[in-house]
């Protein structure tokens, strides 16, 4: 509510009760013959008031309950409305109180009001605050009268509601059917009651306004997002509006007051605004990953071994990303992980990571000690593979970027030979000029178009042909200016030929690689095949071999339980060591013990993955990396702690973490021990277990060659998936390695370790065929984005015909309570339904549903 | 890069099937023979005399069609194939098939150009290709001294030039049909008494097509003065060793990449027998297979005109066209004791040549924009990898980042093989971005020796001559970009500077014409 609005009145009330205070407002003339009665007022004389209690009875409307103030200084602050019992208490004995209230605004007049006045001293009245000002008591007696000090009314203003949009700043490109990423949130001190959206179209006449909510009761605050799409505000593609929320609070006193949000600014974008919306988007994300490629490639590493040298190369390396995230933040939908560019983003981002991760471990070592040769080797291969991950991304992006052009390449030749033809039949030469100069705009977009294609003969054809077109065209419009009609339609007509063999190529163009695109497709689906059977035939392999050795169970019963215990102990490590490093994330400890903590844990989970794939040899390489891994976080934790300790900082959980990292140390040797005893102790299998461990270890020779043919072709068509489809060929080639292993543990007859490896392998395939599968989803969504141009009927969905389109990303909308009211058995339905796990980005709108039907 | 002959009359088993109809008159005798030899003036005045005599015979009436279409008179040929038909009252074999030549043909030229001198009619689609006539003209003009000396005698005029202004066109006239692919990387045919030629425009990065136009018109001769009886490794040996006559004298040099095929298959003893060559060409298993037999033609027929003198192939054609077997004939004219004795003799200078013995791509001919990235580069084509790394280097070219393109570009650079010749270019853009001009020219200068007919190569030694102030082999490089690529307004643009420097006054008008046609200062269609 606003300041300032009420009257300058005031009202004495005696005597004064809780709940009858508003209906037993005196009158002013009632008033004003009790003042009479006290006489003069003496100017100088200061009658002295105490034990003051104020007690405020608040407007109904804003719901707030009465507050009693003891020892109150007098002073009175509370909303206009509002109606303050005072009581007091005189030094003195009085025989008549009168209450004045004396305006701020300068205005002389005060008003006065009776006060009743008990056992002389007990005075009680009562004042409803309208505006700014003071007010004391006049006591009285014998023709006497004195006033008291003076206490200062202060209205707190009824603001009106605060309206925020949370928006991006400058103008918003949103496709049609798009969210609009816009949300509202109005707040009032005391109530909202509605709130609505002004919208202004740039051109045209704009709607009236759209209520966006009217609560069931006022609300101090509301949020929801703006509108599901353009549409759900009436505006369609090409519309240009500025939008504003208005809510209104619920002030009975002053009356309703209004609140505004800032203006946002919408562009509504159809079809083809929203693939050019993208477009630009995919080119920008290109650009700059093209210019983290080039610091990248022109990278000599860090300067030196020290530390502070890694770690000044580290941050060199960090800040190439910087201009990815700025990008991220301007682009309002940021990158959808399930997009082919949120996969390049994804893995661009974790190839930094893996990257800064092992810079920050290297400097963790202390200066003296020397950087190991095969770690400086695997900082080398870190930084290539980050240097090969931009490069996959930056040729995904660029695929897609020419795949789209090339779809607006022939859509604009298509356009030019038709419109060339179709000039040929218009005889007013003014409307030729104008076809002329529409064709121009289509010569534009098919350069743009060529340019985008980059480096091809198709573009450089295009190019070289549009030039002449313009050309030529130029010459026809010289010529049909002069007068010389017959010259330039023979012009023309030359144009309109070549127009038609440009439309050809480019369409043949497009129909070639469509072409080639639906046999890599077909090759693409077998493959899939082939990774699903041969996964299948190595399930069934090893399933093959345990039951052979549940036939035969004697040592190898043995063996496979010592493995299993040696399993188990090393799942608790990884776990306790998971835990430790989850438990480091924040402050004190360093993001060098953190992230030696998580290579730790990283370790153990490599081991558990060598013991469930019973890879003995692998299974005790791991063993030992961990073991040292541990050792090695345990004694820097411990010596940053000491260091923590030492100037008196946080140590947060040091200890415990301490703990735990002795623990997992313990832990480790203790598996090392265990998987050194069982390898000395691998005992021959009996007989038939070692013939049937022999006859699968043939067939594996032949899902061998399988999984060779099906790695070749991985690697043929892997350039042709986004991102090279990252751990396609890596999980086939993780097959090979497994079922090569196989054969021969099973063809030397030790059938648990090849049962493993068998096992290995068919989790390789899986891993592989999700792989597969991730690139294939990927290669979708960007044929999607090239090929987006199908014209949607939006006159349809602006009729409110919503089964014309599917929600925009699946959103559910949940209605507003005050759009109905609903039966009390519907509701206790939709209760339970509510009270069931939502994503994230519906718990607000599920919580208020939720909140309103139960006020209901 | 290919080019064709065949000038065979197909119409001759239709006109016989007509001619055989009780009401048929019959084609006139006398224009037949004129049209097997390929004397189209003959030729016409037979069938005007004919059709004066026999206006609805049917035979007469394709006769005439047939003459028409030789004389390049389409749409008459194909309204007189018509009435042949409607007189006949019946559609005879292989009728549609000359029905979909002649519309082809006429679509593919309708509203062409013309322009005539000295003997050659030049015809071409509005436009760009104005810039092409001059050229054709003097080329063959150049070319038809030394080819009248090596002939004794040339065909009778005019010659009928076609230069066609896409690969689509192209295909509708020479019915090679409307899918890409289709007429296998040709780009100019000798048929009809006529020249088809394409527009190197049509073709990616361009292609030394006055060459090309030699090259078929002495396949016109050699079948005028066979009368059609010449086998095609004779055709094509004598075609490829004489279609640089109108620049230069004849020789047996081999490009960079023919002479790799040769070097390889003399190191593995594996030439093209001359019984595969002289019987199966086109059974040849492979693409480079088939280019090896063609630069061994070339080199059999240059070893006898070394030994035999410049009478030989005019004798050897004599001798054909008496029905004379072609390798006997040319073995003995150039004073060989036997066939043997003379291939023995050609593979001997094979040996003796200085040759390329790299490893290089083959050269691509991809029409009308065919093909997908780089696959007009002999390199990047067959290897997605380094086309991959090629791109990564274009990309960082752009963005301003010479150092680290140059980076990606080795990387597009195969390990035991010269650079692309794009990835070249890339590499010299990248030296001179950093400020070594004459890294960047050497680079270049190596990569137009491997691959010489990539005008950009040409253009970019150009730009960097003409910086360094070396007018005379920047004019050169332009000279050899424009050759190839007639098309690009900035070399014309350098050539007219330079030349004028370089106190060529003829050569800077003529490029500064054809620059102001490609830039759309004259209209291109009303050149004449």
């Amino acid at each position: 509510m606003l300041a300032g609005l009420g009257l300058a009145t005031c009202t004495w009330l005696a005597p004064v009760t809780p709940a009858g205070a508003l209906a037993r407002l005196f009158s002013p003339a009632s008033a004003g013959q009790a003042v009479e009665a006290a006489g003069e007022v003496a100017p100088d004389d200061e009658a002295l008031v105490g034990d003051i209690v104020l007690r405020y009875l608040y407007p109904p409307y804003t719901g707030r309950e009465p507050l009693e103030v003891p020892n109150s200084t007098g002073d009175i602050h509370a909303p206009p409305g509002t109606v303050v019992e005072i009581r007091a208490r005189t030094a003195e004995t009085w025989t008549s109180a009168a209450l004045r209230f004396v305006p701020r605004s300068g205005d002389p007049t005060s008003e006065d009001a009776a006060a009743s006045i008990l056992g002389g001293r007990q005075v009680s009245a009562s004042l409803e605050v309208r505006t700014a000002g003071a007010w004391h008591l006049v006591l009285a007696r014998a023709g006497q009268a004195q006033r008291s000090e003076a206490h200062a009314v202060v209205p707190e203003p009824d603001l009106p509601p605060e309206v925020l949009l949370d928006a991006p700043l400058g103008t918003l490109d949103v496709a049609w059917d798009e969210a609009v990423p816009a949300t509202w949130t109005a707040r009032d001190d005391y109530g909202v009651i509605r709130v609505e959206a002004i919208l202004e179209r740039t051109e045209g006449t704009s709607p009236p306004p759209r209520v966006l909510r009217t609560p069931l009761d006022p609300v101090e605050r509301v949020s929801e997002p703006l509108a599901p799409t353009p549409l759900d505000l009436g505006l369609l593609p090409g519309e240009a509006a500025r939008i504003r929320v208005v809510a209104w609070d619920d002030d009975a006193v002053s009356g309703s007051k209004a609140g505004t949000s800032r203006a946002l600014a919408i562009r509504v974008l159809g079809p083809r605004g929203r693939t050019a919306r993208k477009v630009r988007m995919i080119e920008d994300l290109r650009d700059v990953l093209v210019l983290a490629l080039a610091d990248h490639l022109v990278d000599a590493g860090p300067s030196g071994e020290a530390g502070s040298e890694l770690l000044a190369w580290g941050e060199g390396v960090a800040r190439r990303l910087g201009p990815l995230e700025a990008l991220a933040d301007a682009w309002w939908e940021g990158f959808d992980p399930d997009t082919f560019e949120g996969t390049v983003v994804v893995a661009v981002r974790e190839a930094h990571t893996s990257l800064l991760t092992f810079v920050e471990v290297l400097a963790a070592r202390p200066d003296t000690v020397p950087v190991r040769a095969e770690d400086l080797s695997h900082l080398g291969t870190l930084h290539e593979r980050t240097i090969a991950v931009l490069e996959r991304g930056i040729l995904t992006l660029d695929e897609a970027i020419r795949r789209e052009a090339l779809v607006r390449l022939v859509e604009a030749a298509r356009q030019v030979a038709v419109e060339t033809t179709s000039l040929l039949a218009i005889e007013d030469p003014v409307a030729a000029r104008t076809r002329l100069d529409s064709l121009v705009r289509l010569f534009d977009q098919l350069d743009r178009a060529a340019l985008d294609l980059g480096e091809s003969a198709l573009s450089t054809l295009v190019r070289d042909r549009v030039r002449d077109l313009r050309n030529r065209m130029a010459a026809a419009v010289a010529v049909l200016a002069e007068g010389r009609r017959a010259d330039a339609r023979r012009i023309l007509e030359a144009l309109a030929r070549d127009a038609s063999d440009l439309a050809h190529a480019v369409e043949d163009a497009q129909a070639a690689r469509e072409g080639e695109a639906g046999r890599v497709a077909a090759r693409l689906e077998a493959l899939a095949a082939e990774l699903a059977a041969l996964e299948e035939v190595e399930r069934s392999e090893a399933d093959t071999i345990a039951r052979v050795r549940t036939a035969h169970g004697d040592d190898s019963a043995q063996l496979a339980a010592r493995w299993d215990a040696i399993g188990e102990r090393a799942r608790n490590l990884w776990r306790r060591l998971d835990r430790t490093a989850g438990e480091m994330r924040g402050e004190p400890w360093s993001s060098i013990e953190r992230s030696l903590a998580a290579a730790a844990a990283a370790e153990a989970r490599d081991l558990l993955r060598a013991l469930d794939a019973r890879d003995v040899d692998r299974a005790v390489g791991a063993a030992g990396e961990t073991e040292w891994s541990v050792v090695h976080v345990r004694d820097v934790v411990g010596r940053y702690a000491e260091g923590r300790a030492a100037l008196g900082r946080p140590s947060g959980d040091d200890p415990a973490v301490l703990r735990a990292l002795d623990e997992a140390e313990v832990e480790a040797a203790a598996v090392r021990r265990m998987l050194d005893d069982t390898l000395r102790s691998l005992a021959r299998p009996p007989t038939p277990l070692r013939d049937a461990a022999r006859e699968v270890s043939a067939r594996q020779e032949a899902a061998g060659e399988r999984t060779r043919a099906a790695e070749r072709e991985a690697g043929t068509l892997a350039p042709s998936l986004p991102m090279g489809a990252p751990g396609l060929v890596e999980g086939l080639h993780g097959t090979s390695e497994a079922i090569r292993r196989s054969t021969e543990l099973l063809g030397a007859g030790r059938a648990m370790e090849g049962e493993g490896a068998v096992r290995s392998a068919a989790d390789a395939l899986a891993e592989a065929g999700r792989a597969l599968q991730r690139a294939l989803d990927d290669l979708r969504d960007l044929e999607r984005f090239s090929t987006s141009r199908e014209p949607r009927d939006v006159t349809r969905e602006r009729r409110g015909d919503r089964s014309a389109r599917p929600d925009p990303r699946g959103r559910v909308e949940i209605p507003a309570p005050e759009e109905f009211r609903t039966p009390e058995d519907y509701r206790r339905a939709l209760l339970r339904g509510m009270e069931g796990e939502v994503p994230d980005e519906y718990e607000t709108l599920k919580r208020r549903y939720y909140e309103e039907l139960v006020r209901q | 890069m290919r080019n064709s002959s065949a000038s065979r009359w197909g119409a001759i088993p239709l006109l016989v099937a007509l001619a055989a109809r009780p009401a048929s008159a019959g084609p006139p005798q006398d224009g037949v023979a004129c049209l097997e030899r390929l004397d189209v003036p003959c030729a016409g005045a037979a069938a005007e005399a004919a059709l004066a005599a026999a206006p609805a015979d049917p035979a007469t009436l394709l006769f005439a069609a047939e003459v028409a279409f030789h004389q390049g008179r389409y749409v008459e040929a194909a309204r007189r194939l018509e009435a042949a038909v409607a007189t006949a009252g019946t559609v005879p074999p292989g009728v549609e098939a000359m029905r979909t030549l002649y519309a082809g043909t006429v679509e593919a030229t309708a509203g062409v150009d013309e322009r005539r001198r000295a003997g050659v009619i030049v015809r071409w689609s509005p436009g760009v290709d104005g810039v092409l006539v001059d050229d054709a003209f003097e080329a063959l003009a150049a070319a038809r001294g030394p080819l009248g000396s090596v002939f004794g005698e040339l065909p009778p005029d005019p010659i009928l030039v076609e230069i066609y202004p896409s690969g689509r066109r192209f295909r509708l006239a020479t019915g090679f049909g409307l899918r890409p692919g289709e007429g296998g990387g040709v780009v100019g045919l000798s048929r009809w008494a006529r020249i088809l030629i394409l527009s190197p425009r049509a073709v990616a990065h361009g292609y030394a097509w006055r060459d090309s136009l030699v090259h078929e018109y002495v396949h016109q001769i050699v079948s005028w003065a066979s009368a059609e009886r010449t086998p095609v490794w004779l055709q094509e040996g004598i075609a490829r060793y004489l279609d640089r006559a109108w620049r230069q004298a004849p020789d047996a040099a081999l490009s960079p990449w023919e002479q790799t095929l040769v070097a390889s298959a003399l190191a593995r003893d594996d030439l093209v027998t001359f019984d595969e060559i002289r019987t199966s060409i086109a059974f040849l298993p492979s693409d480079e297979r088939k280019a090896l037999a063609y630069a061994q033609m070339k080199v059999l027929v240059a070893t006898a005109v070394r030994r035999g003198g410049g009478a030989v192939l005019r004798s050897t054609l004599q001798a054909v066209r008496s029905g004379a077997d072609p390798a006997e004939a040319l073995a003995a004219a150039a004073g060989y004791a036997s066939t043997d004795a003379w291939l023995a003799d050609a593979q001997q200078a094979m040996r003796r040549m200085d040759l390329v013995d790299r490893r290089l791509g083959a050269p691509r001919v991809l029409l009308d924009g065919e093909g997908g990235d780089h696959d007009a580069d002999p390199i990047l084509a067959e290897r997605r990898d380094l086309a991959d790394h090629a791109r990564l280097g274009d990309l960082l070219l752009e963005a301003g980042r010479p150092r680290a393109a140059l980076v990606e570009y080795d990387r597009a650079h195969p390990a035991d093989e010269p650079p692309s010749p794009l990835v070249a270019v890339g590499i010299a853009r990248c030296h001179h971005g950093l400020g070594d001009p004459s890294t960047a020219l050497a680079v270049l200068r190596a990569s137009a020796t491997d691959y010489p007919e990539v005008a950009r190569t040409w253009k970019v030694i150009g730009e960097l001559e003409r910086a360094a102030g070396r007018t005379a082999e920047a004019l050169t490089a332009c000279r050899a970009a424009v050759e190839i690529d007639p098309f690009d307004p900035d070399v014309r643009g350098f050539l007219a500077d330079l030349a004028r420097q370089g106190g060529l006054p003829e050569l800077a008008d003529r490029a500064a014409r054809a620059r102001r046609i490609l830039l759309g200062g004259a209209d291109p269609g009303s050149a004449e």
